[in-house]
This record gives C-alpha cells, structure tokens and sequence, in this order.
C-alpha cells in the first residue's frame, strides 16, 4: 500500500529537522558543522528542484558555487550579480524569484564574511527544497532576537543553526497553518 | 570549491540583528508600497 501524501509529507519533514538538529549539535559544540552534513544535503536539495523543474535556482546556485573561486576577491561580488540578474530574467514562479535573491544574499553575506559557510548551505538547501525563499524571513527575524540576546549577554558570536531550525519550524508551522 | 568546504557555522552578533533589522524594513515597505509600485510598474509599461 502506497503511503499517504500528507504522511509523507510529515515524514520528509521529520527528516528535516533530524537533519538540522545533527547540525545544531555540531554547531554547539564546536562552531562547525562537517562538510558532508552540508554539502550531501545541498547536492540532494538540487536535484529535488531540478525534478521540480525550478532549474534555473540550481543553475544560480551553480555558478554561484563556481564565482566563488574565482581568483580576484573582489570581481566574485560583481559577476554574482551579473548571475544573479541574468537568472532573474529567465521566466519563473515568484517563489522562485524570492529564491533566487535569497540564494544571492546569503552567498553575498558568506562572501564578505559576515556568516558562515556551514549556516550559507543549509540556508540554501532549504530554500531548494521549498522553492522558496519567503523561508529566510522568519529565520533571519529569529537570528536578529539571538543576535540581540548575544550582545546583551556580551557575546561577539552565535550558533546560527539554532535560529535556523527554530525559523524553519515556524515556517513549517505558518504553511501548515495557511493550508 | 572553497564554498562547499567551508564548515563554519558561526555569525557575528551584530550582523544577524543588522539583518534582521533591514529584512523587516524591506518587508515592510514592501506590504505598505508593493501595490502601489506595481501600480506605477503598470502605468508605465502602459505608456510605453
């Protein structure tokens, strides 16, 4: 017997959230989350998307992976934008859109050193997996109340994966809500 | 690919409350203006 979409809907979502809990625990003991939790994850995520048909995030995400060697630092910003605009002139839904300016501002902010790689991916995995990147408004909104309790707490800096999956799991909760 | 190697996880204080600070104003602005710009958006592709 074949499961039911809404139980399997519930149990990729458990998957989910397994997955980020494994991270928030690297991320709590050592500020570092392995590579093969991130970058697995990430392959995944984009190739769910190319099922989805939202190939041109993948092929943003792509190039974006691929500007950031680029040997001259301070080209990588400018031909990123150039990607990022040329993406966002192929034809696609508005939640791809918001996917793709996400995808480019979270690469920017890893770019010039303001987040870390291993918060970049996951950011970016998820926002594969939903096509959508209205997902980074209640996490970055999260971030900003632990940023805040940080500086009151006189800390310089905070495991971003715990704002991630509490951000998450409100996002889960605002779609289920919405139907 | 120096961006799937990266396995740090960490964020400055600061700037996660600086981002949060400018995707609440930038949504914001959106829900008051959104209308309205695709309004103008509209109106000048008309003439055009």
């Amino acid at each position: 017997m074949l499961p039911s979409p809404l139980s399997a809907q519930v149990t990729v979502w458990a998957l989910l959230l397994a997955w980020l809990a494994v991270c928030v625990i690297f991320d709590l003991r050592s500020r570092q989350v392995p590579a093969f939790l991130t970058v697995l994850p990430l392959i995944l995520a984009a190739i769910w998307q190319l099922i989805q048909g939202g190939w041109q995030l993948v092929a943003l995400v792509a190039l974006l992976v691929l500007i950031s060697d680029l040997p001259k630092a301070k080209w990588r910003i400018p031909i990123a934008c150039a990607a990022t605009i040329l993406s966002l002139s192929i034809p696609g839904s508005p939640g791809i859109v918001y996917a793709m300016l996400v995808v480019f501002a979270v690469w920017a902010l890893w770019e010039i050193g303001a987040s870390g790689g291993a918060d970049a991916k996951i950011i970016i995995t998820l926002v594969l997996f939903f096509s959508n990147g209205l997902l980074f408004i209640p996490i970055v909104l999260v971030g900003g109340v632990q940023g805040l309790v940080g500086l009151i707490a006189g800390r310089k800096t905070i495991p971003y994966t715990v704002a991630i999956v509490v951000g998450t799991v409100a996002w889960l909760w605002m779609i289920s809500y919405s139907g | 690919m120096r961006f799937l190697r990266d396995r740090a996880a960490i964020e400055t204080s600061e700037v996660a409350v600086i981002i949060a600070v400018v995707v609440l104003v930038a949504y914001g602005a959106y829900q008051l203006l959104g209308a309205r710009i695709a309004e103008v958006v509209r109106d000048v592709a008309g003439r055009l």
